[in-house]
């Protein structure tokens, strides 16, 4: 272990330079054991770099939408989550080693079968209403979410969740009909609810939200603006905030503002003091005197080359020289003006299986020659000596396809498209509205395209290529079988193992070409301070605080 | 009078009715299952999707749907909105108001300008004063919405400081978006009113008024700009219903909660109900808008006769 190694890390983190993301995945990457990482943790959570925090204040921010409701049974919307997030605590979260730690739920077992588990409820938790929340209050809210008269859109994410039972007050037994891992990440989508609160609405929830989270529901202006309270009685029992209090702030006001153009003139007006900072403008934004760029780099995004099973897309020496031959580097760099990271991992970078060695092993590095190398393994020969490969005796001429209309698509396909060019390939590109293109890609009409998926838990595999795959284009039964052990594994640490034995297999195949995880942004007044997000790309404003 | 009006009720209802049915179609006409689309991209259970079409009545042959359809709207019932669970009706009543308060003020402007502009170049027709309103009115036209827009937001509101962006419902806050939209809209008014007014400055009366030995001014307003009034009604008219459509851009880039902006975040949601609720609102404004100037051209002009 390099103590000096460690050190400047540590450092890097206090002055805020590297996220606690980041500085954790390279303190592993170093070998520091967890005593260290614990100690360092501890230390640093003592107080924070950017000053002594005080209260006050209100917080304004915009959303490019209005929420639809903020029920977490009744919507799976973004935006919708980012509010509700603050409204309501969850059972767990996952911490930045990508395993579930306590929060409502002080503990957990899991039984042999994989088939329940049984989480013991923290006493003494409140409701804003002043009720308890308790075991029978988490079956509440799970119930409301199976009940198949709520047609919940959240279902899908309990998977095989078939009841909840609260034996006594602390005791919350979840059985499952088959085994379902992704079970402790998509407990992020469940703020509990206030039973009391839900029966008094009148089946009004999603407008009249009750949870016990640091931040109270205040005021909805329809279509104009959200205002939360803070919870002034608030107890914060996640160990990745270092205010275990109250928030700092008062009240966070959700201004609504469809256009990304005027929230930005909003914020250099000082009317707003955070905004989710569009690419094309981090770099202007940045050189307002005071403007702070906060990045989350380690992101739940991927962008990636997917195949159809036609051929030659159904050639694996195809898909490897098409990898070999990405310049991602350059994509970043042009494309996403510098705001992303290469990746050679078919899974986000801040997902808990990234692991930038398994990549960098069994993955393919931009490199030409190894590119023609591996066309001509599979048999595409310049035979004419055109400069363009041949396949089975014909001209090998494809067209590479994303969706419209967003500028960093069309430049990265641009670029590939070059790429491709120079190991040999004829290739045209074409953008489609992003509705039309699921018909095309299920009909296999689209033989590759460029798509980019936002997906916190390693379940993005099985969403991705677990036959017949999203796009109806895959079938693998081997991968299948690598799948089923990664989404039947609810002990989250073997479970990783199983997850990178799925992505293992997944690039020695080149069943998808991954390019970049592009970065999450905002930008934030230089009175903001301590920002951050949590491992599953949250925002978290319990440690927020503005300077007077 | 009566009579007349009530021969253009009549003639109204069936385009309504057309405007009705083809806002029905337009569900029925876009391409692929309106619920896959609704769905697509987002995670979500065969039983959820199956649900939602029986909510959106889609398992019923397409003529029941017509007619239940129909029916609802004749009871004022346009359905839920599928994104929020509330009546369309109510989304659309909540955001009416700032579409007619911001229609309102913006034809203001259009008005005032445009008339004063067109009367203005009519009467110094060659000089430099109708070379410079024309030459705005060609600008007002050309220029994207916008764009226009956020050059208003970026001068006055983000370096001049005088108004804020987001608007907090004061009668400031209607100032740029109502004098954006009014500018644009005003180009057209100037342009006719200055055609109008040049036609009829070379009529017979004019000549007669003038020699009489009524002074300039006198001619001008009781006799010039009475008369040119006339065919601006109906472009004015035109422009009320259209502005009371809610300018969708002009809404979304003044974060105008307007009908605009609902439709915005409408489309962009693939919310069915809420988007037929919208467009049928539009397009019945826009009859009855025009019912409105029918009726006041025959008001003002004798010679459209009631009869």
């Amino acid at each position: 272990m390099d103590e000096s190694r460690i050190t400047m890390l540590v450092d890097q983190m206090r002055k805020g330079k590297i996220d606690r993301r980041t500085f954790f995945t390279r303190m592993a990457a170093l070998g520091a054991g967890a005593t260290a990482l614990s100690h360092v943790a501890l230390t640093s959570a003592q107080d924070s770099e950017e000053g002594t925090p005080v209260s006050g204040g209100s917080y304004r921010t915009a959303l490019s939408e209005e929420p639809d409701q903020l029920d977490p049974a009744q919507s799976n919307q973004l935006t919708s989550s980012t509010i509700t997030g603050k409204i309501y605590d969850n059972l767990v979260y996952i911490g930045d080693d990508g395993l579930p730690k306590p929060w409502v739920a002080e503990s957990w077992t899991i039984s042999d079968d994989n088939l329940t588990i049984t989480f013991k409820i923290r006493e003494g938790i409140k409701f804003h209403d002043g009720t308890d929340l308790d075991a029978a209050a988490v079956k509440f809210t799970f119930d409301r979410v199976l009940d198949p008269a709520q047609a919940s859109p959240d279902k899908v994410f309990l998977g095989s969740l078939v009841s909840v039972d609260a034996p006594d007050s602390t005791t919350a037994v979840f059985t499952f009909e088959t085994p379902y891992a992704p079970f402790f990440t998509n407990l992020g989508s469940f703020g509990i609810v206030s039973p009391t609160a839900v029966e008094a609405s009148g089946g009004n929830f999603g407008h009249n939200p009750v949870g016990s989270g640091p931040f109270m529901f205040d005021t909805w202006e329809t279509g104009t603006k959200i205002v939360l309270k803070k919870n002034p009685d608030y107890v914060n029992y996640r160990e990745d905030d270092n205010n275990k209090g109250p928030a700092y702030i008062d009240e966070i006001v959700y201004n609504v503002i469809s256009e990304a153009s005027t929230q930005s003139a909003a914020f250099e007006a000082g009317e707003l003091d955070m905004i989710n900072a569009p690419r094309e403008d981090v770099a202007r934004l940045a050189e307002i005197e005071g403007v702070k760029i906060v990045s989350l780099e380690e992101s739940d995004n991927i962008n990636f080359i997917e195949f159809s099973a036609n051929p030659p897309f159904n050639n694996e020496a195809f898909r490897k020289a098409v990898s070999h031959a990405i310049d991602r580097e350059s994509i970043a760099e042009i494309a996403y003006l510098g705001n992303a990271t290469p990746n050679l991992c078919p899974i986000p970078i801040g997902n808990a299986a990234y692991d930038a060695d398994l990549g960098a092993e069994y993955g393919y590095e931009y490199d030409l020659e190894k590119a023609k190398q591996a066309l001509a393994d599979g048999g595409f020969v310049d035979s004419d000596g055109d400069g363009i490969v041949e396949f089975e005796g014909e001209k090998l001429s494809v067209t590479l396809w994303s969706y419209a209309p967003f500028p960093v698509q069309s430049k990265t396909i641009q670029l590939v498209q070059a790429d491709l060019n120079t190991i040999g390939m004829e290739v045209e590109i074409q953008t489609v509205e992003f509705g039309a293109m699921q018909p095309m890609m299920e009909t296999g009409e689209i033989g590759f395209d460029y798509m980019r998926w936002t997906y916190s838990d390693q379940s993005i595999l099985s969403a991705l290529f677990k036959s017949p795959g999203w796009t109806g284009q895959t079938s693998d039964p081997e991968l299948d079988k690598l799948l089923e052990v990664a989404d039947t594994t609810v002990d989250p640490v073997a479970r990783l193992e199983a997850s990178h034995q799925a992505m293992i297999y997944i690039l020695e195949h080149a069943i998808v070409a991954p390019v970049v995880s592009d970065w999450v942004q905002v930008a934030v007044q230089s009175n903001v301070h301590d920002y951050h997000w949590d491992a599953l790309n949250n925002e978290r404003l319990n440690d927020v605080w503005l300077a007077n | 009078m009566l009579g007349f009006l009530l021969r253009r009720v009549v003639v109204m209802i069936p385009v309504w009715f057309a405007i009705l049915t083809l806002v029905f179609l337009m569900r029925a006409l876009v391409p692929g299952d309106p619920v896959e689309i609704m769905f697509f991209g987002r995670a979500s259970s065969p039983e959820v999707v199956e649900n939602m079409r029986h909510q959106l009545g889609l398992d019923q042959p397409l003529y029941k749907q017509y007619f239940s359809y129909v029916g609802g709207v004749l009871r004022g019932d346009l359905g839920d909105s599928i994104t929020t669970k509330r009546p369309v009706i109510d989304e659309i009543r909540d955001r009416y108001p700032a579409t007619l308060k911001l229609a309102v003020a913006s034809l203001g402007v259009s008005v005032c300008i445009g008339l004063g502009a067109g009367i203005l170049a009519a009467l110094y027709k060659d000089s430099i004063i109708d070379t410079l309103a024309m030459a705005f009115a060609v600008a007002g036209l050309s220029m994207p919405a916008f764009w226009f827009g956020l050059l208003m937001i970026y001068f006055f509101s983000v370096k001049l400081g005088w108004f804020s962006v987001i608007p907090d419902g004061s009668a400031k806050s209607l100032v740029l978006p109502a004098v954006t939209m009014g500018l644009i809209a005003s180009s057209i008014v100037a342009r006719l009113v200055r055609s109008a007014m040049l036609e009829v400055l070379g009529q017979d009366y004019i000549r007669t008024a003038r020699a009489k030995g009524l002074t300039e001014p006198r001619v001008t307003t009781s006799h010039a700009i009475r008369n040119a009034l006339l065919p601006i009604v109906t472009i004015i008219g035109l422009q009320f219903g259209g502005l009371l459509s809610g300018a969708f851009i002009i809404e979304a880039v003044f974060a105008w909660h307007g009908i605009g902006e609902l439709g915005v975040q409408a489309f962009a949601k693939r919310d069915f109900p809420l988007i037929q609720g919208i467009v049928l609102v539009v397009a019945t404004s826009y009859v009855l808008v025009n019912l409105v100037v029918d009726v006041l051209y025959a008001f003002l002009d004798p010679r459209v006769s009631p009869s």
